[in-house]
């Protein structure tokens, strides 16, 4: 009934849930961050164990192979978090020139 | 009526000295050279030649050091403030004209133009290029501009205290524009000569660079 790739896949995923938990426990883990990845790793053992639940998806949304709708749903939720990485990191380079325009002004105060 | 002139500098030993004294000899004192974290002799070669230094300790891009430098001349009471470039491209005669329509009170900013009175020496695809920006600057601002891309601009001070540029590179240019047109300053253009020289040719940013500034420009219009 269960083959041997899922047998992997949800020892793996018990193993990542469970390293999760305890950095969860030593609270070096954000809310919102356990949440995440708790829900990618459950989903992992639940779609593996229950493959018929991604071909309904695949059937309900009209796009055929279950693999093609997880590879869709992987490219949206990439481009998403590349946008947030663009604006963070365009912030931190606006805080950085903050940084470095106060000290230049503040060692003109000093100096000449 | 004050006037100081702001210089952005990132490895312009060699060309700095001259321009400074070049402005000094045009009756100009008041010259601010940010040091935009270069890594050769730029500031000691600007103190020498007798102008005020500020020091980014890492580069941050010519956007951000013009800001500095404007700040630093708000505090220090400037009323008209120049954009002048450290390589050599911009010539201190045409000072006079540029800030002679802002101590009128007549506008609030003037803007440096090489395609006015056809006075440039501009290779041609750089031509091509900066004409694409300039239709750009007039499609996102409602600006209508001849030269989009020319470093020299004089404020005044109410100009420069409305304008906060938060992009630190090369599309700094193009936010200016945006922040004229969104605080409704009244600007103009007037002809003023770059000279190209194989020095300064080498500095500028390549015409790639234009593509990646256009990008920029629409990304900031979406966030908005």
């Amino acid at each position: 009934m269960v083959n041997f790739i899922q047998i992997l896949i949800v020892a793996f995923s018990l193993f990542a849930l469970s390293r999760l938990i305890i950095r969860r426990k030593d609270r070096s883990v954000p809310l919102g961050e356990f949440i995440f990845w708790s829900v990618i790793w459950l989903g992992a053992i639940v779609l593996v164990l229950f493959p018929d639940v991604l071909t309904a998806a695949a059937d309900k949304t009209g796009i055929g192979r279950a693999i093609d709708l997880v590879v869709y749903t992987a490219v949206i939720a990439i481009f998403y978090l590349i946008f947030r990485l663009y604006v963070k990191v365009e912030q931190q380079q606006q805080d950085i020139t903050r940084l470095v325009r106060k000290i230049a002004l503040q060692g003109k105060k000093k100096g000449k | 009526m004050k006037t100081v002139i702001v210089m952005a500098a990132y490895n312009e030993q060699g060309s700095v000295g001259k321009v400074i004294s070049d402005l000094q000899a045009h009756h100009y004192q008041d010259i601010i050279v940010v040091n935009d974290g270069s890594r050769d002799e730029t500031e000691e070669e600007a103190t020498g030649a007798g102008a005020t230094v500020l020091s980014h300790v890492i580069n941050r891009g010519q956007g951000a050091a013009l800001q500095t430098g404007i700040d630093y001349a708000l505090a220090d009471g400037a009323d008209i403030i120049v954009t002048f470039d450290a390589d050599g491209q911009h010539h201190a005669k045409d000072i006079k004209r540029l800030i002679t329509p802002v101590q009128q009170g007549k506008v609030d900013v003037t803007l440096g133009s090489r395609f006015l009175k056809n006075t440039t020496t501009a290779p041609f695809t750089r031509r091509a290029i900066l004409k694409m920006g300039a239709l750009t600057m007039k499609l996102f601002y409602g600006l209508r501009l001849t030269d989009s891309h020319n470093g020299l601009r004089a404020l005044s001070r109410k100009a420069a205290e409305s304008i906060r540029l938060r992009s630190d590179g090369m599309e700094h240019a193009s936010e200016i524009i945006q922040q004229i047109a969104e605080h409704n300053l009244r600007y103009k253009e007037v002809p003023n000569t770059i000279t190209y020289s194989t020095y300064s040719l080498k500095k500028g940013q390549d015409d790639s660079a234009a593509v990646k500034i256009m990008a920029k420009m629409i990304i900031d219009k979406l966030k908005r």
